[in-house]
């Protein structure tokens, strides 16, 4: 391993590993940094560990990463697992820990590809043993073939709850019922931007299958679902739900909650980036020019961590990324960059058509977005919306004075299941918009480091 | 809490989970074998001694914080299982040495 | 935009622990009070505070300031009871006493060498600091390995450690039940005096007052120049390092290392001249690191998660400035770099002398003729 790169990419995705690929055609020397100990990030999870013998639990789509994970071995791109990314300097020097130590490595360009999680769904009782993301009961499955035991409801809106729901009923999952929290209201919303999205028509079909595959299975659906609330003892015993005009509770084992993805934006918030506030999905994302690069010089961000845009999108925008930090590196020019980045745009645009549709037709509901008093928002520090709603009126009036009054944000998950609630919850308690409000200012370690590792490691000059 | 649905995973890794042996295959992280030794909390808090489970499984939520092969506070869903190793839920605090 | 004048007695600018330890004095005198705050962005020297109420070490060259600290010492099992009392929050104040370590033969050589200065200064009366060599200090510490390269430290049984960001959130409740009013992201932009009235103009507000307290850090040297003062005092940054969460183990309170009352570990600390950037740097988290393991070597294993930088408020002699202004009298500036420990009399002597012009006796050494003093010599 040197200690200098032409790219150093963060992430091992679609985006990272397009970007790696895309690279590697100019010569350009880079190295991809996985905090997995294998390629495929999370919408490829496991890719290279699933046998010949799964696939037919899974999609077309996701064997495509079976390709990029082995062109990508294939490659002259070197690639660091294991590796936990916790500084990055302005003046693009990388800090990571491996196997136990602590090591720093310069780019000419970085490229910050560490995609998506999913939004936080905090209602009360979510932090029952029991209570888990519908994303995490599919890393499971696909890393591990695990399903859930027992009875199983899914509750939240969008397309993956159902593609979740369809996988695990195809596993032998018991899922009781689907909580379908979207609002009536929405599809008239979302109508106008159905004729730009048949431009994407294959994303559209996938999601009628999604919906099939469920109806197949015969899992009843709740839908306009409100005040749902997990309720439980040592484990979640029950989920209340308000549907229909009825109030239910159903007998569980397990709860699993999806209300969309949303940007992981620690790194970008470290190097400090700008970001903007997506209006329509309720999510902060990096601002980037139209290669993918911030205004922190060479810094570039590509796939979800760069606004929710879906596996195919963020290939097409690591390969542009790749593209500009090959001209940075000399390694083409501006022209032959321009013409090489044609089919890329094109494809990335067409791709993206669906976008304004399935956004307008999913956008979260305003209660898991600004939860009651009484629910946990702060899970580390165990802080509720009551008690933020109490530090704004002592006259907390933005993230870090209310992280210094209440410790909400001081865990160790350093505020990314936290954050962005709690900038709505400020928002809507005063009255003032998302923008004006902001973000805890994040430093780094970004992910918790040993101190002696700090100690000894060699920094870089 | 969780299952295994099929044995397509072959080759079987010992890890000891509250001083009980589960046998999980290669590539697992330690949170499977949480799960496969019919756990479903990997944590107590020191806040509110209440049972904390994984909630992510993808690194962002720090919920599934373990104690294994004596150091504390590691996330079970971002650590591969390895032969012999030994994990301890995460009961409050951890002390300064272990 | 509103264009009336909020009026109040007196306006204290600056909503860190100074100002609003000193805002809370002043509530109590019966007037009514004011105090202003940045935004949730500002600097804020408060937010980043190691949390030592701290004794020894200071003052060597003044003596009515080693007086001062004593004072403020001696008086702060009162205030966190009085603080407490009005609003059940605990500060989780505790009079652990303090070490300040020495890691090297000539670094112990040095600090006994102040220590005694400043005992002699004391005269008569007793200085309570004491070097210890390296196995009484070790015996202080029964729960934790001193490291072997330690030679020793200075130890007061004076000093002691508290929640800094619980102490400020409780003098600005304690100052709103009193009756103060808080206006938060109404930074001052403009301080002017019409007839016998300050007006001071925010962005979002004007307000008229009788007296006026600037108390706003860094802040201070910018409003000051408005009234023709120019007050002396720099950003230092400091960088601050927090582990993990950890039992009980550290019992006393060091000068660079401290266990929170969550159990975290607090390590600090770096002086560095870089103007106004409260960035951190890896070398000198690195340093710190490295002096803290030095230590206690078993604080190796535990994991960093957080690291910040902010910046001390300083004057040239590191003591705190104290005064009112000359050319318009009712305008104070109250700062100093020991906010926390000095707390109990910023709200109560500091009131006393604005409200009712009682002045702490050798209260003069605090204003600014000292370094004019120094200039001429």
């Amino acid at each position: 391993m040197k200690n200098t790169y032409d790219l150093i990419v963060i992430g091992a995705g679609p985006a990272g590993l397009a970007a790696a690929l895309e690279a590697v055609q100019y010569d350009l020397s880079v190295v991809v940094l996985d905090d997995q100990t294998g390629p495929g990030g999370q919408i490829f999870r496991a890719i290279e560990r699933i046998p010949a013998v799964d696939r037919r639990l899974m999609e077309k789509a996701y064997l495509r990463g079976k390709v990029l994970a082995e062109r990508f071995r294939d490659s002259t791109a070197e690639y660091l697992p294991g590796a936990s990314v916790w500084q990055l300097e302005p003046d693009r020097i990388v800090s990571c820990s491996v196997n136990g130590s602590s090591r720093q490595i310069k780019g000419k360009t970085i490229l910050i590809a560490t995609g998506a999680m999913e939004r936080p769904v905090p209602i009360p009782g979510w932090t029952l043993p029991g209570v888990m993301g519908a994303a995490a009961a599919d890393v499971i499955l696909k890393s591990s073939n695990m399903v859930p035991a027992g009875r199983i409801v899914l509750a939240g809106s969008g397309p993956f709850l159902y593609l979740v729901a369809g996988r695990l009923a195809a596993a032998g999952s018991n899922i009781e019922a689907i909580l379908d929290t979207m609002p009536r209201a929405n599809y008239l919303d979302a109508i106008p931007y159905l004729p730009r999205a048949l431009f994407a028509w294959e994303s559209l079909l996938k999601g009628l299958v999604m919906f099939w595959k469920v109806w197949r299975f015969k899992i009843p659906v709740y839908r306009n679902a409100k005040e749902i609330q997990a309720r439980g003892r040592d484990h979640v015993e029950s989920v209340l739900v308000e549907s229909g005009g009825r109030l239910r509770e159903i007998q569980i084992d397990g709860l699993l909650l999806h209300e969309g993805v949303i940007p992981n934006t620690q790194l970008t918030r470290q190097i400090e980036c700008e970001h903007e506030w997506d209006p329509i999905q309720y999510y902060w994302k990096p601002v980037t020019d139209a290669w993918g690069f911030c205004r922190v010089e060479g810094v570039a961000v590509a796939g979800d961590t760069a606004g929710i845009g879906g596996a195919e999108a963020a290939e097409m925008a690591g390969s542009l990324v790749a593209l500009e930090a090959a001209r940075r590196a000399g390694a083409i020019s501006k022209t032959a960059r321009d013409l090489a980045a044609k089919p890329f745009q094109k494809s990335r645009a067409r791709v993206l058509s669906v976008r304004p549709f399935l956004d307008h037709l999913y956008r979260p509901v305003s209660y898991v977005r600004v939860p009651r008093d009484d629910t946990i928002v702060c899970r580390c520090e165990e802080i509720t919306a009551g008690q933020i709603r109490d530090a704004v009126t002592r006259g907390g009036v933005g993230p870090n004075q209310i992280k210094s009054q209440t410790r909400c944000g001081m865990g160790p998950c350093q505020g990314r299941m936290c954050g962005t609630v709690l900038s709505e919850i400020i928002a809507d308690s005063l009255k003032i918009r998302m923008p004006e409000v902001g973000y805890y200012t994040v430093r780094a370690p970004i992910k918790p480091v040993p101190l002696g590792e700090v100690a000894e490691m060699e920094i870089f000059h | 809490m969780f299952k295994r649905i099929n044995d397509t995973f072959t080759d079987r890794v010992r890890v000891s989970v509250e001083g009980r042996d589960v046998l999980v295959a290669p590539g697992d992280t330690v949170v499977a074998a949480i799960f496969a030794a019919g756990k479903d909390y990997t944590r107590i808090s020191s806040i509110s001694g209440e049972k904390r489970g994984p909630y992510c499984l993808m690194g962002v939520c720090y919920e599934c914080l373990v104690e294994i092969d004596g150091v504390p506070n590691q996330q079970a869903c971002q650590t591969p299982v390895r032969e012999g190793m030994r994990v301890i839920l995460q009961r409050g605090l951890r002390g300064l040495r272990q | 935009m509103n264009t009336g004048i909020k009026t109040t007695d007196i306006v204290v600018i600056g909503g860190g622990i100074i100002g609003a330890a000193v805002a809370y004095g002043l509530t109590k005198t019966g007037s009514s009070v004011v105090m202003l705050d940045e935004g949730d962005t500002a600097f804020r020297a408060a937010r980043a505070n190691f949390g030592l109420v701290w004794f020894q070490g200071k003052g060597l060259g003044s003596r009515r300031y080693v007086e001062w600290c004593l004072e403020a010492t001696d008086k702060w099992p009162e205030f966190a009871a009085e603080l407490f009392g009005i609003n059940g929050m605990a500060l989780f104040y505790e009079n652990t006493g303090g070490l300040r370590l020495c890691y090297t033969w000539e670094d112990f050589q040095k600090r006994k060498a102040l220590i005694d200065g400043l005992k002699d200064q004391n005269g008569k009366r007793p200085y309570d600091c004491e070097m210890l060599e390296h196995q009484l200090v070790q015996d202080m510490l029964p729960g934790v390995r001193l490291g072997e390269s330690i030679v020793g430290a200075s130890y007061s049984p004076r000093d002691g450690h508290l929640n800094p960001l619980c102490l400020l959130t409780s003098l600005h409740d304690c100052f709103q039940h009193k009756g103060g009013r808080y206006f938060p992201a109404h930074a001052v932009r403009k301080i002017r005096q019409v007839n016998d009235v300050f007006i001071i103009e925010t962005g979002a507000a004007r307000f008229g007052a009788s007296k006026v307290v600037l108390a706003a850090g860094t802040g201070t040297v910018h409003l000051a120049s408005m009234l023709g003062m120019r007050i002396p005092i720099q950003p230092q940054r400091g960088q601050i390092l927090v582990t993990e969460r950890v039992r009980p183990t550290l019992s006393v309170a060091l000068e660079t290392i401290r266990q929170t009352n969550e159990g975290s570990f607090l390590l600090g600390a770096s002086h560095e001249e870089v103007g106004f950037d409260v960035h951190t740097s890896t070398a000198v988290v690195q340093k710190i690191a490295r002096r803290a393991i030095r230590a206690f070597p078993d604080l190796a294993a535990l994991k960093l998660v957080r690291c910040w930088g902010a910046l001390r408020v300083l004057s040239p002699d590191e003591m705190p400035i104290y005064l009112e202004s000359e050319e318009f009298p009712g305008v104070y500036v109250v700062t100093s770099h020991s906010g926390v420990s000095l707390a109990p009399l910023h709200a109560c002597h500091i009131p006393g002398w604005i409200v009712e012009c009682r002045v702490p006796q050798g209260f003069a050494d605090f204003d600014l003729r000292r370094f004019h003093v120094q200039k001429n010599q």
